[in-house]
Protein backbone atom coordinates (compact mmCIF):
# COMPACT_ATOMS: atom_id res chain seq x y z
CA UNK A 1 0.00 0.00 0.00
CA UNK A 2 1.30 3.31 -1.06
CA UNK A 3 2.72 5.39 2.00
CA UNK A 4 3.64 8.91 0.90
CA UNK A 5 6.63 10.85 2.98
CA UNK A 6 5.67 14.25 3.81
CA UNK A 7 9.06 16.70 3.70
CA UNK A 8 8.85 20.16 3.46
CA UNK A 9 4.82 19.66 2.01
CA UNK A 10 5.80 16.98 -0.59
CA UNK A 11 6.39 14.11 -1.29
CA UNK A 12 7.25 12.13 -3.98
CA UNK A 13 5.18 9.08 -6.26
CA UNK A 14 6.71 6.35 -7.72
CA UNK A 15 4.57 5.69 -11.41
CA UNK A 16 6.95 3.64 -13.08
CA UNK A 17 4.34 1.22 -14.84
CA UNK A 18 1.48 3.06 -13.30
CA UNK A 19 -1.07 5.50 -14.03
CA UNK A 20 -1.94 9.02 -12.48
CA UNK A 21 -5.45 9.68 -12.76
CA UNK A 22 -6.82 12.91 -11.68
CA UNK A 23 -10.41 13.98 -11.37
CA UNK A 24 -11.15 17.13 -13.59
CA UNK A 25 -13.77 18.79 -15.43
CA UNK A 26 -14.91 17.36 -18.11
CA UNK A 27 -12.84 15.37 -20.48
CA UNK A 28 -10.97 18.40 -22.02
CA UNK A 29 -9.02 19.34 -19.13
CA UNK A 30 -6.49 17.89 -18.02
CA UNK A 31 -6.87 15.51 -20.64
CA UNK A 32 -3.35 12.84 -20.31
CA UNK A 33 -4.35 12.12 -16.22
CA UNK A 34 -8.17 13.11 -16.35
CA UNK A 35 -10.71 10.04 -15.68
CA UNK A 36 -11.87 9.91 -18.42
CA UNK A 37 -8.37 8.26 -20.12
CA UNK A 38 -9.16 5.08 -20.59
CA UNK A 39 -6.59 2.96 -18.13
CA UNK A 40 -4.33 6.19 -18.16
CA UNK A 41 -2.11 4.47 -19.64
CA UNK A 42 -1.26 7.25 -22.48
CA UNK A 43 2.28 7.40 -24.15
CA UNK A 44 3.48 10.79 -24.81
CA UNK A 45 4.54 11.78 -21.04
CA UNK A 46 7.16 14.82 -20.71
CA UNK A 47 8.53 16.68 -17.70
CA UNK A 48 5.76 18.40 -16.68
CA UNK A 49 4.72 20.81 -13.49
CA UNK A 50 0.79 21.16 -13.03
CA UNK A 51 0.10 23.82 -10.82
CA UNK A 52 -2.81 25.24 -9.45
CA UNK A 53 -1.92 28.93 -10.33
CA UNK A 54 -2.82 28.14 -13.87
CA UNK A 55 -5.74 27.56 -15.88
CA UNK A 56 -3.90 25.89 -19.11
CA UNK A 57 -5.89 23.15 -19.93
CA UNK A 58 -3.24 20.63 -20.11
CA UNK A 59 -1.40 21.80 -16.38
CA UNK A 60 -3.99 23.96 -15.18
CA UNK A 61 -4.73 22.20 -11.64
CA UNK A 62 -7.33 24.59 -11.05
CA UNK A 63 -9.43 21.93 -12.77
CA UNK A 64 -9.07 19.67 -10.56
CA UNK A 65 -12.58 18.25 -9.36
CA UNK A 66 -11.78 17.37 -6.28
CA UNK A 67 -8.33 16.47 -4.34
CA UNK A 68 -8.24 13.45 -4.90
CA UNK A 69 -5.45 11.40 -7.25
CA UNK A 70 -5.48 7.77 -8.04
CA UNK A 71 -2.70 5.70 -9.03
CA UNK A 72 -4.25 2.63 -11.29
CA UNK A 73 -1.26 -0.43 -11.32
CA UNK A 74 -2.47 -2.44 -14.41
CA UNK A 75 -0.06 -5.08 -13.79
CA UNK A 76 -1.29 -6.31 -9.99
CA UNK A 77 -4.88 -4.20 -10.53
CA UNK A 78 -4.79 -2.71 -7.31
CA UNK A 79 -5.72 1.32 -7.47
CA UNK A 80 -3.85 3.35 -4.46
CA UNK A 81 -5.72 7.37 -3.59
CA UNK A 82 -5.17 9.81 -1.69
CA UNK A 83 -7.33 12.46 -0.49
CA UNK A 84 -6.19 15.64 0.55
CA UNK A 85 -8.02 18.23 2.80
CA UNK A 86 -6.84 21.10 0.62
CA UNK A 87 -5.90 21.72 -2.86
CA UNK A 88 -3.19 20.62 -4.14
CA UNK A 89 -0.28 23.18 -4.87
CA UNK A 90 1.18 21.73 -8.06
CA UNK A 91 2.23 18.24 -9.29
CA UNK A 92 6.03 17.98 -10.68
CA UNK A 93 6.31 14.63 -12.92
CA UNK A 94 8.92 13.35 -14.49
CA UNK A 95 8.71 10.96 -17.66
CA UNK A 96 11.55 8.46 -19.92
CA UNK A 97 10.74 7.37 -22.72
CA UNK A 98 7.22 8.77 -22.80
CA UNK A 99 6.37 7.26 -19.52
CA UNK A 100 5.26 8.65 -16.49
CA UNK A 101 8.74 7.97 -13.65
CA UNK A 102 7.63 10.26 -10.38
CA UNK A 103 5.47 12.83 -9.41
CA UNK A 104 6.41 15.01 -6.63
CA UNK A 105 3.36 16.57 -5.12
CA UNK A 106 3.16 19.80 -3.47
CA UNK A 107 0.54 21.02 -0.37
CA UNK A 108 0.79 24.09 1.08
CA UNK A 109 -1.16 23.01 3.82
CA UNK A 110 -3.45 20.35 5.50
CA UNK A 111 -3.47 16.64 5.60
CA UNK A 112 -3.13 13.87 3.12
CA UNK A 113 -5.58 10.03 3.59
CA UNK A 114 -4.15 7.08 1.58
CA UNK A 115 -6.13 4.39 1.26
CA UNK A 116 -6.21 1.33 -1.67
CA UNK A 117 -8.90 -0.62 -3.39
CA UNK A 118 -8.37 -3.83 -5.98
CA UNK A 119 -10.35 -3.95 -9.30
CA UNK A 120 -9.95 -6.84 -12.32
CA UNK A 121 -8.84 -5.68 -14.55
CA UNK A 122 -8.57 -1.70 -13.94
CA UNK A 123 -9.04 -1.22 -17.95
CA UNK A 124 -12.41 -2.94 -18.17
CA UNK A 125 -15.42 -0.71 -19.68
CA UNK A 126 -18.32 -2.04 -19.66
CA UNK A 127 -20.34 0.07 -20.74
CA UNK A 128 -18.44 1.92 -23.31
CA UNK A 129 -18.45 5.05 -22.08
CA UNK A 130 -14.86 5.91 -22.14
CA UNK A 131 -14.40 6.10 -18.57
CA UNK A 132 -13.26 2.67 -16.92
CA UNK A 133 -15.42 1.02 -14.48
CA UNK A 134 -12.88 1.08 -11.38
CA UNK A 135 -13.04 5.24 -12.14
CA UNK A 136 -16.88 5.02 -12.60
CA UNK A 137 -19.36 6.57 -10.08
CA UNK A 138 -22.17 4.39 -11.35
CA UNK A 139 -20.61 1.11 -11.35
CA UNK A 140 -20.68 -0.95 -7.55
CA UNK A 141 -17.07 -1.33 -6.22
CA UNK A 142 -15.61 1.69 -8.56
CA UNK A 143 -13.01 4.07 -6.99
CA UNK A 144 -15.67 7.24 -6.81
CA UNK A 145 -18.34 4.96 -5.45
CA UNK A 146 -16.26 3.92 -2.50
CA UNK A 147 -15.89 8.00 -1.98
CA UNK A 148 -19.33 8.95 -2.10
CA UNK A 149 -18.96 7.46 1.46
CA UNK A 150 -16.48 10.57 1.99
CA UNK A 151 -19.01 12.94 0.55
CA UNK A 152 -18.00 12.96 -2.42
CA UNK A 153 -19.92 13.51 -5.80
CA UNK A 154 -18.26 12.60 -9.32
CA UNK A 155 -20.14 13.82 -12.04
CA UNK A 156 -18.54 13.40 -15.41
CA UNK A 157 -19.47 15.41 -18.62
CA UNK A 158 -18.98 18.81 -19.76
CA UNK A 159 -17.47 21.37 -17.78
CA UNK A 160 -19.76 23.94 -15.31
CA UNK A 161 -19.69 27.30 -15.67
CA UNK A 162 -17.35 28.90 -13.22
CA UNK A 163 -17.67 32.04 -11.65
CA UNK A 164 -15.14 33.88 -11.03
CA UNK A 165 -14.11 37.03 -7.95
CA UNK A 166 -10.87 39.44 -8.15
CA UNK A 167 -9.67 40.92 -5.00
CA UNK A 168 -10.30 44.57 -5.41
CA UNK A 169 -8.78 47.64 -3.31
CA UNK A 170 -11.47 50.41 -2.57
CA UNK A 171 -10.53 52.29 -5.56
CA UNK A 172 -10.76 49.68 -7.78
CA UNK A 173 -7.46 48.73 -8.19
CA UNK A 174 -6.26 44.84 -7.96
CA UNK A 175 -5.10 43.54 -4.45
CA UNK A 176 -2.19 41.46 -5.49
CA UNK A 177 0.03 38.58 -3.30
CA UNK A 178 3.09 39.33 -1.62
CA UNK A 179 4.92 38.10 -4.82
CA UNK A 180 3.23 40.01 -7.30
CA UNK A 181 -0.28 37.48 -8.45
CA UNK A 182 -3.19 38.03 -8.92
CA UNK A 183 -5.87 36.14 -6.57
CA UNK A 184 -8.25 34.16 -8.29
CA UNK A 185 -11.42 32.68 -6.39
CA UNK A 186 -13.64 29.74 -8.07
CA UNK A 187 -17.49 29.78 -6.94
CA UNK B 1 0.55 -16.31 13.98
CA UNK B 2 4.63 -15.48 14.17
CA UNK B 3 6.19 -16.25 17.07
CA UNK B 4 5.90 -13.62 19.96
CA UNK B 5 2.96 -12.09 18.48
CA UNK B 6 0.78 -11.27 21.06
CA UNK B 7 -1.70 -8.72 18.96
CA UNK B 8 -5.32 -9.39 19.26
CA UNK B 9 -6.28 -11.38 16.20
CA UNK B 10 -10.09 -12.09 15.13
CA UNK B 11 -11.54 -14.18 12.28
CA UNK B 12 -15.22 -13.45 12.14
CA UNK B 13 -15.73 -16.17 9.56
CA UNK B 14 -13.07 -18.24 11.10
CA UNK B 15 -9.89 -19.33 9.72
CA UNK B 16 -11.40 -20.64 6.56
CA UNK B 17 -13.51 -17.64 5.87
CA UNK B 18 -16.63 -17.83 4.70
CA UNK B 19 -18.73 -18.57 1.28
CA UNK B 20 -21.84 -16.24 -0.05
CA UNK B 21 -23.72 -16.59 -2.57
CA UNK B 22 -23.39 -14.06 -4.98
CA UNK B 23 -26.76 -14.68 -7.51
CA UNK B 24 -27.78 -11.24 -5.46
CA UNK B 25 -26.56 -8.70 -2.86
CA UNK B 26 -26.24 -11.13 0.42
CA UNK B 27 -24.83 -9.57 3.63
CA UNK B 28 -22.89 -11.84 6.24
CA UNK B 29 -23.16 -12.32 9.16
CA UNK B 30 -26.93 -12.64 8.18
CA UNK B 31 -28.58 -10.38 11.21
CA UNK B 32 -26.60 -7.82 12.78
CA UNK B 33 -23.04 -6.27 12.05
CA UNK B 34 -19.52 -7.66 12.52
CA UNK B 35 -17.65 -6.02 15.88
CA UNK B 36 -14.87 -4.18 14.50
CA UNK B 37 -14.05 -4.25 18.22
CA UNK B 38 -11.19 -1.50 18.26
CA UNK B 39 -9.04 -3.01 14.73
CA UNK B 40 -7.85 -0.21 12.73
CA UNK B 41 -6.64 -2.65 10.46
CA UNK B 42 -8.54 -5.58 8.78
CA UNK B 43 -6.75 -7.94 6.21
CA UNK B 44 -9.68 -8.87 3.89
CA UNK B 45 -9.48 -11.91 1.63
CA UNK B 46 -11.28 -12.77 -1.60
CA UNK B 47 -11.95 -15.12 -3.95
CA UNK B 48 -14.89 -16.97 -6.03
CA UNK B 49 -15.88 -20.00 -7.61
CA UNK B 50 -17.99 -20.35 -10.44
CA UNK B 51 -18.68 -19.05 -14.46
CA UNK B 52 -19.28 -15.38 -13.32
CA UNK B 53 -17.09 -13.30 -15.28
CA UNK B 54 -16.80 -10.56 -12.50
CA UNK B 55 -17.74 -10.00 -8.72
CA UNK B 56 -17.55 -7.29 -6.03
CA UNK B 57 -17.20 -7.46 -2.64
CA UNK B 58 -18.55 -4.55 -0.46
CA UNK B 59 -17.38 -3.77 2.74
CA UNK B 60 -19.64 -1.26 4.73
CA UNK B 61 -19.09 0.52 7.36
CA UNK B 62 -21.85 1.81 10.47
CA UNK B 63 -21.69 4.34 13.21
CA UNK B 64 -24.33 2.11 14.99
CA UNK B 65 -27.69 0.16 14.20
CA UNK B 66 -29.32 2.75 13.41
CA UNK B 67 -26.94 4.31 10.16
CA UNK B 68 -26.84 4.30 6.93
CA UNK B 69 -24.06 2.15 5.23
CA UNK B 70 -20.72 4.26 3.94
CA UNK B 71 -18.57 1.69 1.11
CA UNK B 72 -14.83 1.55 3.46
CA UNK B 73 -13.69 -0.99 1.58
CA UNK B 74 -14.27 -3.15 -2.30
CA UNK B 75 -12.89 -5.68 -4.37
CA UNK B 76 -13.82 -6.70 -7.55
CA UNK B 77 -12.44 -10.05 -9.12
CA UNK B 78 -12.43 -11.34 -12.61
CA UNK B 79 -11.99 -14.70 -13.61
CA UNK B 80 -8.18 -13.68 -14.35
CA UNK B 81 -7.67 -12.86 -10.95
CA UNK B 82 -5.56 -15.13 -8.28
CA UNK B 83 -7.40 -17.50 -6.21
CA UNK B 84 -6.77 -15.65 -3.10
CA UNK B 85 -6.50 -11.59 -3.33
CA UNK B 86 -5.61 -9.08 -0.52
CA UNK B 87 -6.51 -5.76 0.31
CA UNK B 88 -5.61 -3.92 3.61
CA UNK B 89 -8.40 -2.15 4.90
CA UNK B 90 -7.70 0.99 7.07
CA UNK B 91 -10.67 1.48 8.99
CA UNK B 92 -12.05 5.34 9.99
CA UNK B 93 -11.42 6.17 13.39
CA UNK B 94 -13.87 4.40 16.09
CA UNK B 95 -15.98 3.00 13.45
CA UNK B 96 -18.15 0.04 15.49
CA UNK B 97 -19.60 -2.12 12.88
CA UNK B 98 -19.43 -2.97 9.48
CA UNK B 99 -20.83 -6.35 6.79
CA UNK B 100 -19.68 -7.97 4.19
CA UNK B 101 -21.45 -7.84 1.16
CA UNK B 102 -20.90 -9.62 -2.11
CA UNK B 103 -22.47 -8.84 -5.58
CA UNK B 104 -22.60 -10.72 -9.38
CA UNK B 105 -21.55 -8.01 -11.77
CA UNK B 106 -22.52 -10.98 -14.02
CA UNK B 107 -26.03 -11.64 -14.85
CA UNK B 108 -26.02 -14.51 -16.63
CA UNK B 109 -24.23 -16.82 -14.96
CA UNK B 110 -23.59 -17.50 -10.83
CA UNK B 111 -21.17 -17.56 -8.39
CA UNK B 112 -20.08 -18.29 -4.90
CA UNK B 113 -17.37 -15.80 -3.19
CA UNK B 114 -15.41 -17.01 -0.10
CA UNK B 115 -13.82 -14.18 1.86
CA UNK B 116 -11.68 -13.95 5.24
CA UNK B 117 -11.41 -11.38 7.41
CA UNK B 118 -8.28 -11.03 9.76
CA UNK B 119 -8.55 -7.85 12.26
CA UNK B 120 -5.62 -7.43 14.04
CA UNK B 121 -5.37 -4.78 16.67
Amino acid sequence: MLRPLLANNKFSLDLVGKSLVIFAYGQDKLQKYNQWTEDGQKTGYTDETLSIDSTADDTGLFWMIRPVLAILNPETNYIDYLIFSHPIKSIKLTAESGALVTAVVEIAYGTVQVGQLFYAPVDRDINSDGKPDCLDSSIIGSLPWLLKGHGFSYEGGPAPVLKYAQFLTADGKKFLTADGKEFLVRA
Amino acid sequence: MAEGDTRNRKYPFGLTGTALDAGKTIQKPDSGFINIDGASVIWLTGSYTGSATSVTIVVDGYADEDDDADPIATMTLDSSSAENMHAKIQVPPGLPFMTLSAKNNDSTNSAKIKSIINMVR
